[in-house]
């Protein structure tokens, strides 16, 4: 029993041996996937090896440090690895270099093969519901947008066909912008998407985001919520589209109430009907007036 | 004998003075007697890895990974009571290469004509090394006693360059080993002269270090991260033990004679830092003296303690010793499997 007992708790691993398990083995730029690290030092050098932007081959280093497993009698270090922000989209290799010495006698372990994905860039807009003729300045950030890149061109299409060219700041990975809401863009639904699809080479766009333009209310026009004549000239009203209805309509100054105008609509009812009423008696005191007819 | 070996144990190794004070004494006298791994004054025939075969694997195998004009360790310098040698040598490694393990060139056996490329093999550019022939460090060099000393070899920093001026080399050694080195390991040991000869002072801890990751660029090369000052722990300080017994056959204590059994100490955590916070690790390679030995001062921590019988030709490994306190016993017999030592087992020399 003694000698089964010693070969179910014999280590896994051969003695010296450094074994690294990613899970799973891809990430974006800036995500992270888990380390399964056993070996018999207990600081060990987690390298990945990737491509950069500029073709550049680099090899990135975080110190592990591992709690002793008894059961498997090696270290062992359960983590994350984070991708670095300069590497490419593309194959990468993992491996670990054992910190302690002699060298020879602590192997560093076998490559793992990682792969680089393309981060997701996705955009957002606030506020989402803007007032046509607002005049509103809108927001849009974003992430991830990977890549040695410090600006975006964004196209955000308005209502009603017109579209405005928006250059957004990046930084961090992080993508803002903004733009302000011309007066002439009437209701309907926007969007803000990458001009470009390539725009952040690390990334991949997760599709344009949308914003709502609303009508303006008529009570609460305003005289200078009155169409502007002047355009932005990037902007560019569609000719296919008939204009919104203006803001307000220009009232009847002596329009009466509506109360008023029922009242007097009965009074020349009324005076009809007794006009009708006074033809027809006369007409019968005529007949009567006359016995030899 | 035995009264003397008791000495030793009951006198000299609480003081942890008898470690080296005893060096160069007759050779029945017991005595622990250190080695430093590749210094001048060992026996290389004592140490476990020994090119003895030009390979066939050498330098030019790996390709060249960066294009940097160097690679660093920035290191400020030792702090200690008596100095000592701090030691540098590089590791290449390349997946591609002899399946992803590692290559030393200054451990590797030369060519026969030195900086230049053999069909029968060998390190062309061995005579880059501190020792053109035999093992060796790639550099090592002496510090003196006091604050943050640094060696000549390496000032402010342990630098491993891409070409090589040395006499051995004739005309200049285009290794690019900057562009190709993995890490780089560093040694420290203090040293001491007892009766007129300099030896390893096993008073204090040897601290060592595995640098990579070199991702600094400056001045033309890249760092790796800045060790600072490293000051080695000594006998009885916060965080020092040693681990220490007799050495004894059929029941009987071994007084043989010194250096019948060779041990190889090394940490497997590292409990040491330097000044800048980065951590340190010793070791110890050491003789047996007749029926005693001792590992010298370390840092508190768990060790791979390997010992080799040289009578016997058999090796005995123990992966994970705790070494925690200065009084650490551990007695050995030699008739014993895997030497008596609870945990240990027979491998492979």
């Amino acid at each position: 029993m003694a000698v089964l007992a010693a070969f179910v708790s014999a280590p896994a691993l051969a003695a010296g041996e450094t074994t690294l398990v990613l899970s799973p083995a891809h990430a974006p730029v800036g995500g992270s996937v888990a380390v399964d690290l056993r070996s018999d030092c207990k600081l060990n050098y987690l390298n990945l090896t990737y491509a950069r932007y500029d073709g550049a081959t680099k090899t990135g280093t975080t110190l592990t440090d591992g709690t002793f497993d008894e059961r498997l009698q090696k270290y062992r270090y359960l983590g994350r690895l984070t991708v670095p922000g300069d590497a490419a989209p593309g194959s990468a290799t993992a491996f670990v270099q054992p910190y302690c010495g002699p060298p020879e006698e602590y192997p560093a372990s076998a490559d793992v093969p990682f792969t680089v994905d393309r981060s997701v860039l996705s955009l957002a807009v606030s506020p989402s519901v803007v007032t046509a003729g607002s005049g509103r300045t809108v927001s849009v950030t974003g992430g991830d947008c990977a890549g040695p890149v410090t600006s975006v061109p964004l196209l955000v299409r308005f209502p009603g066909g017109s579209s405005l060219s928006v250059s957004g700041t990046v930084r961090g990975r992080k993508v803002a912008a903004s733009f302000a809401l011309p007066s002439s863009v009437g209701a309907g639904t926007g969007t803000v998407s990458l001009a470009r699809t390539d725009a952040c080479p690390g990334s991949r766009a997760a599709g344009p985001a949308s914003f709502r333009v609303r009508a303006a209310a008529a009570s609460t026009a305003s005289p200078s919520g009155t169409p502007s004549a002047s355009v932005s000239p990037s902007v560019a009203p569609s000719s296919s589209e008939s204009p919104s209805p203006p803001p307000s309509e220009t009232p009847v100054a002596s329009a009466p109430t509506r109360g008023g105008g029922r009242a007097r609509s009965a009074l020349i009812v009324g005076l009809a009907v007794l006009a009708v009423a006074a033809a027809a008696g006369g007409a019968a005191l005529l007949r009567r007036r006359a016995p030899g007819a | 004998m035995l009264l003397v070996a008791f000495a030793v144990l009951a006198v000299a190794a609480p003081s942890s003075s008898a470690a080296s004070d005893c060096a160069g004494l007759p050779a029945a006298t017991p005595c622990v007697l250190p080695i430093d791994r590749y210094g001048s004054d060992i026996d290389t025939t004592t140490l476990t890895h020994f090119a003895v075969e030009p390979s066939f694997t050498t330098t030019n195998s790996y390709p060249e990974v960066r294009d940097t004009g160097f690679v660093g360790v920035p290191i400020s310098g030792v702090t200690s009571r008596t100095g000592g040698v701090i030691a540098a040598e590089h590791i290449l490694r390349h997946p591609d290469v002899a399946g992803g393990t590692y290559y030393l060139p200054c451990k590797a056996a030369p060519t026969a004509l030195p900086n230049m490329e053999s069909p029968f093999g060998g390190e062309p550019y061995k005579a880059a090394c501190e020792n053109a022939n035999d093992p060796s460090y790639f550099r090592s060099g002496p510090f003196g006693a006091g604050i943050s000393k640094r060696a000549p070899q390496f000032p402010g920093e342990i630098r491993i360059p891409n070409a090589t001026d040395t006499d051995a080399c004739i005309t200049t050694c285009e290794h690019s080993w900057a562009n190709r080195t993995s890490a780089i390991a560093v040694e420290i040991y203090l040293k001491k002269t007892v009766g007129g000869r300099l030896v390893t002072d096993f008073d204090c801890v040897r601290p060592r270090f595995h640098a990579s990751g070199f991702s600094h660029s400056l001045n033309g090369g890249l760092y790796g991260r800045g060790y600072g000052t490293i000051r080695p722990l000594c006998a009885y300080e916060r965080g020092a033990s040693r681990m220490q017994g007799y050495v004894f056959v059929q029941g009987q204590q071994h007084l043989e004679g010194n250096g019948r059994l060779v041990f190889s100490v090394f940490q497997n955590d590292a409990t040491g830092r330097s000044s800048t916070g980065q951590p340190l690790q010793a070791f110890s390679s050491f003789q047996s003296a007749g029926g005693y030995y001792s590992t010298g001062v370390l840092y508190s921590g768990y060790y791979k303690l390997k010992i080799r019988d040289t009578a016997t030709g058999k090796c005995v490994l123990k992966q994970h010793t705790h070494i925690k306190a200065m009084g650490e016993r551990t007695d050995l017999h030699l008739d014993r499997k895997a030497f008596g030592i609870p945990g240990a087992r027979e491998v492979a020399c």
